[in-house]
């Protein structure tokens, strides 16, 4: 069975539709790309999957193992599955980063009828998954994302989709505002989470990452849909030839 | 106008008492601070936004009675400060010895009650008493200083390194049917280049109605380093009223933190003067009212020499009907050249009842002077609430997290590790009693 199967998705912002027929099945283990220029709507599809408020899905659907999602609150969507890593991870002052992984590695385990991690039990595992992606531990003491560098807040996003498990993980723009150093870190800590049952949607703007994360398929999103799909190659094309011809038929 | 005042019955029933010492200076200065005591009304500006004159007038309290003390297994120490310090131990305003502390205090601290200092040696206090506690602009200070029997006198030596805090635990406490007043006075002072900390914690025992009216006069010699945290924890049945006044010495530096979660009406004035050059100031706190509850903060830093600096930053959040006053004054002299301060007063709202009332207030008379204020007030953040949903959490789970973080993001601001964590513990605490209460309703 597919893992994700978006279904003619259309939604709209503030009555403008923006997602115009969004079809995309993602089986368990593959890596699929979404490439498209700025402003089609890339970021928009994410953030209804991953059930921001403000959109409003007008027709279609988004199943998860064959489930719609779409009823499902956002908490709901996390513990049944899915993670969003941000473009643009939010600063929090005065939560401090190992009392939000602790929260939220407890409300999946809550969900899943588990008690909660013991103290020991979490602080083991943190340092254990931090370590692997270069994230310090006075990181972890600091507050959510305050005064982290780029880089340092893509590793921190990373860092909970290593720590949630997740069955699909959208990366929104996770390359952006990271240098070659940054870009291969959290290249490194995203294809050490690939697995046979875990799936991941890459959107991005650039073929570089591409370089790192080696997708199965790349979709070509423009206009609000998905106008061309194909293997790794189509991102090579795209990254030559640029995205002036989708542009101009959508 | 007199008249009225003298009727009011926490006046009326307080007179004809004994007073403890009869120097012709203490009769004198007590019936100085009545006759400047007025109750403050809807045209009296600095209480503009605290009306307690219904309160004071509907109310008759009395003098705490002379019963047998709470035992000490009976003082809710959970709701004091967890942090490691003597105890100095005030039932109604009354020190008690029995309930504290005084075996292990160091050679360079003197601890004295104030009933018995009047009793003993009065003449010894009579030029600090009532020395920085202005009368005028300041009512219920006034009304302490008429009243006042009890409270500490508290000497650190020169150059005195005092590792343990000194805690006052003041336990407001009316068994009987009748609502209970008193009128607490701490004076403090800090030798020069002394180093030493000092918390209070006020806290109510179960019963009836009560009104803790302090004054804290405190002075603190150059050099020194004075850090003061309180945490006002009294029942919902509670008035508490308190008034500090700090003068601080050259290169000394003062901070204090005054953290609020109890009583139903509470004000919390402050006044720092920085008097000697290059005196630093931090002067932070933070507050969570609730449906019932009224918190008023008004804080009065007066730059009075050069090379000063001030920093205030304060939180509240306010939840149901709750109420939050922020009062921030700053004042630069003309002789205040190189003055640094800065004031931020941030509110978040949980409702639509919430309300929250700032008022920041700069009076300069330098030209080289750096001085900023700002006061914000809103909601929770959409942003961080989809950011933490999107990670598993419920709404309510995220609603805590991030209400707790905005405390505990000022409560940094504290530089005793020991006093910052228990006040962490403290917001945390108030957090699963409001999911209790929001459970409940």
């Amino acid at each position: 069975m597919a893992l994700i199967e978006i279904k003619d998705l259309h939604a709209s912002v503030d009555g403008k539709e923006i997602l115009k027929g969004v079809s995309l099945t993602i089986n368990p283990g593959e890596m699929h790309a979404l490439m498209g220029p700025n402003g089609t709507g890339k970021s928009t599809l994410s953030n209804v999957i991953a059930g921001r408020a403000g959109y409003e899905v007008t027709s279609g659907d988004v199943l998860l193992e064959g489930r719609s999602i779409l009823d499902m609150e956002p908490n709901e969507r996390s513990n049944a599955g899915v993670f969003l890593a941000f473009q643009y991870p939010v600063e929090i002052p005065g939560v401090a980063t190992s009392t939000f992984l602790k929260a939220a590695i407890n409300a999946k385990r809550k969900f899943a009828g588990q008690k909660e991690i013991d103290a020991m039990e979490f602080l083991k595992l943190v340092k254990a998954r931090a370590k692997e992606l270069n994230v310090r531990d006075d990181m972890l003491k600091r507050p959510v994302n305050v005064g982290f560098s780029g880089g340092e807040k893509k590793r921190a996003e990373i860092l909970q989709m290593a720590l949630l498990e997740p069955k699909f993980c959208i990366l929104d723009e996770t390359d952006s505002g990271l240098d070659i150093d940054a870009l291969k870190v959290v290249s490194d800590g995203v294809n050490a989470l690939r697995s046979a049952d875990r799936s991941f949607l890459v959107i991005t703007h650039y073929q570089r990452l591409l370089s790192y994360i080696v997708p199965d398929f790349v979709h070509v999103f423009a206009g609000g849909r998905i106008v061309r799909s194909g293997g790794k190659e189509l991102a090579m094309e795209l990254e030559e030839n640029g995205y002036a011809e989708y542009v101009d038929a959508a | 106008m007199a008249e009225a005042v003298t009727e009011l019955p926490i006046v009326a029933n307080a007179r004809g008492l004994p007073a403890p010492g009869g120097a012709p200076w203490l009769a004198d200065l007590r019936g100085r601070g009545l006759d400047a005591f007025e109750l403050p009304g809807r045209k009296t500006e600095a209480w503009k936004y605290t009306r307690i004159d219904a309160l004071m007038k509907k109310t008759a309290f009395v003098p705490p009675p002379l019963i047998d003390e709470p035992a000490s297994s009976d003082i809710p120490c959970h709701l004091a400060l967890g942090a490691e310090g003597h105890r100095l131990v005030l039932v109604n305003g009354r020190f008690s010895p029995e309930l504290s502390d005084l075996d292990a205090l160091p050679r360079s601290v003197t601890v004295q009650s104030l009933a018995s200092a009047l009793e003993s040696d009065p003449q010894a206090i009579a030029p600090h008493l009532g020395n920085l506690q202005p009368l005028e602009g300041y009512p219920f200070a006034a009304l302490n200083t008429g009243l006042m029997g009890d409270g500490l006198i508290i000497r650190i030596k020169d150059g005195a390194l005092v590792e343990t805090p000194l805690h006052v635990i003041s336990v407001a406490h009316a068994p009987g049917e009748a609502p209970v007043a008193f009128h607490p006075r701490l004076l403090v002072m800090v030798g020069k280049g002394a180093v030493a900390t000092l918390l209070e914690s006020h806290v109510g025992v179960d019963g009836g109605e009560t009104l803790s009216n302090g004054v804290t006069e405190i002075s603190i010699g150059a050099d020194a380093v004075f850090h003061h945290y309180k945490v006002q924890n009294e029942s919902l049945k509670a008035t508490h009223l308190a008034a500090a006044q700090v003068v601080v010495g050259a290169k000394a530096v003062y901070e204090a933190f005054a953290l609020s979660f109890g009583a139903r009406l509470s004000r919390h004035d402050i006044r720092v003067c920085l008097d000697g050059e290059g005196a630093e100031a931090r002067v932070n706190g933070a507050y969570a009212a609730d449906t019932g509850q009224h918190m008023d903060t008004s804080s009065y830093i007066d730059h009075a020499l050069p090379h000063g600096t001030s920093a205030q930053t304060y939180k509240g959040v306010v939840d149901g009907s709750g109420r939050g006053v922020f009062q921030g004054r700053i004042n630069v002299a003309r002789a205040a050249q190189g003055t640094s301060g800065n004031q931020l007063h941030k509110a978040l709202l949980l409702s639509n009842k919430a309300e929250v009332d700032a008022k920041p207030e700069l009076t300069i008379f330098a030209d080289d002077v750096q001085c900023s204020h700002g006061a914000t007030c809103g909601q929770l953040d959409d942003d961080h609430m989809f950011f933490l949903r999107a990670r598993g959490l419920t709404e309510d789970e995220a609603r805590g997290l991030l209400i707790e973080g905005f405390l505990d993001d000022v409560i940094d601001l504290v530089s005793a590790p020991a006093v910052q964590a228990s006040m962490k513990d403290m917001v945390h605490a108030w957090l699963i009693d409001r999911s209790g209460r929001k459970e409940a309703a």
